[in-house]
Parts: structure tokens; sequence; C-alpha cells
């Protein structure tokens, strides 16, 4: 019987889970990250990223 | 919100799930456009037998990597790397199928890797998702979704 499996793994929910992943080398860590889309000029999805460590010092660009 | 990214920085990690065959979805941010020295995998990959489909990294080259290392055979398929990409979270797709891997990045088909006249093991050996940054910089991987796996444990 051809019964095919299907998961989703999110790191908002589930972080960085050592039951599932196995660090091989170095750590793995985990950041809150936001992006924005700076080009409403078409309906791609296209975004820039913003700093890793979201502070009062960035700037979001407009539309 | 909370954390939403995993943070790789020249580390590596391996998924514990053998799969074989189906459909990859990664949300990857490659922070820079492919540069010399650079080093980075994602995908699915056994290490131990290094047998793998992945994206990868290498200098200045962005290709579609197949390999069974058992059999010291590689098939690669280089992909142009747009600069929007760098920086960007960008959804990477494997569909593995029987002989050949369909590659797209950002939702467009950029390669198909071929290893059916190659003799690759890769239609029997399960594999894990598998990430890599051999660089010192932030390399984000977001949700992962695995559709349609034929066999998985």
């Amino acid at each position: 019987m051809d019964t095919r499996t299907s998961f989703l793994y999110d790191p908002m929910r589930q972080g960085y889970d050592t039951n599932l992943w196995k660090t091989l080398s170095g750590s793995v860590t985990t950041a809150e990250v936001v992006f924005m889309d700076t080009d409403s000029s078409d309906s791609d999805i296209d975004y820039v990223s913003e700093s890793l460590t979201l502070s009062e010092d960035v700037t979001f660009a407009t539309a | 919100m909370a954390d939403n990214y995993l943070v790789f920085n020249d580390a590596e990690a391996v998924h514990y799930g053998d799969a074989v065959k189906g459909t990859y979805l990664m949300e990857v941010v490659i922070p820079t456009e492919p540069t010399a020295g650079d080093a980075r995998k994602f995908g699915l990959y056994s290490k131990n037998r290094d047998v793998g489909i992945y994206f990868e990294v290498t200098g200045t080259t962005f290709r579609g990597v197949a390999v069974d290392g058992n059999k010291n055979k590689e098939v690669t398929e280089d992909i142009e790397f747009n600069s929007a990409w760098a920086g960007a979270p960008i959804e990477y797709k494997i569909i593995w199928e029987a002989g050949r891997a369909e590659l797209y990045v950002d939702r467009v088909h950029r390669a198909t890797v071929d290893f059916s006249e190659d003799d690759l093991a890769l239609a029997v050996h399960p594999m894990s998702l598998y990430i890599y940054n051999g660089n010192s910089d932030d390399m984000l991987v977001g949700a992962i979704e695995a559709r349609n796996i034929y066999r998985y444990s």
C-alpha cells in the first residue's frame, strides 16, 4: 500500500527542537526576524531583510 | 512574535527523520550572494554515506547537487543566483523522484538533477533534512514542509 507521509517543521512553534535535530558542528540558535516587502509595484513576493536584532535604530522603508 | 528562524552561523545540523522521495520546501535566507570561499548546503543528505540531494553554495557557484559518495559519483546543475535572493526569505524546493530531482527556487523551476544514468543509489537510500553553513555569517532557516514522502521513519 502506498501511504505517503507529510510533516511541517515550524521554528516559531517548535524552536530548535533537539529531539528532532542533531547538531553536527557549531551551535544552532534561534532569532526573531522581520522582513518587509519594499516593492509594492508588483504582486510578487519580494522581501528585503532587516537587522537580525530589532532595535529602535531600525529604519523601515516606505513603499 | 516568537523566534521564527533557526540561525546557522558556522554550524551544521541534521534532522533525525529518514525519508525516501517526496517534496521538500525550505524557507532559507542566504545572507549574501555566493562569494569566493563560501560553503553552504541545505536539502537532503545522509552524511555517513555521503548520499544526498541538496542546494549548494561553493565559492561563487550556486548549484543543485546529487551525490553518491560510495560510488564516487556526483551530478551537479548550476543555478544562476538572483541577487534579490540574498538576504531574503526564499522558498527552495526539492522534488525527489525516481532517477532525478526537480529543483525550484522562489517558486520557479531552476534545474533538473538527473542521476538516472549515473546509477546513484538515491532511489533506495533514505536521507534526512540537512543544513550546513560553513561561513561565519547568519544563514536563516524558517518553516520546512515535507510532502508525499514515500517512506519515512
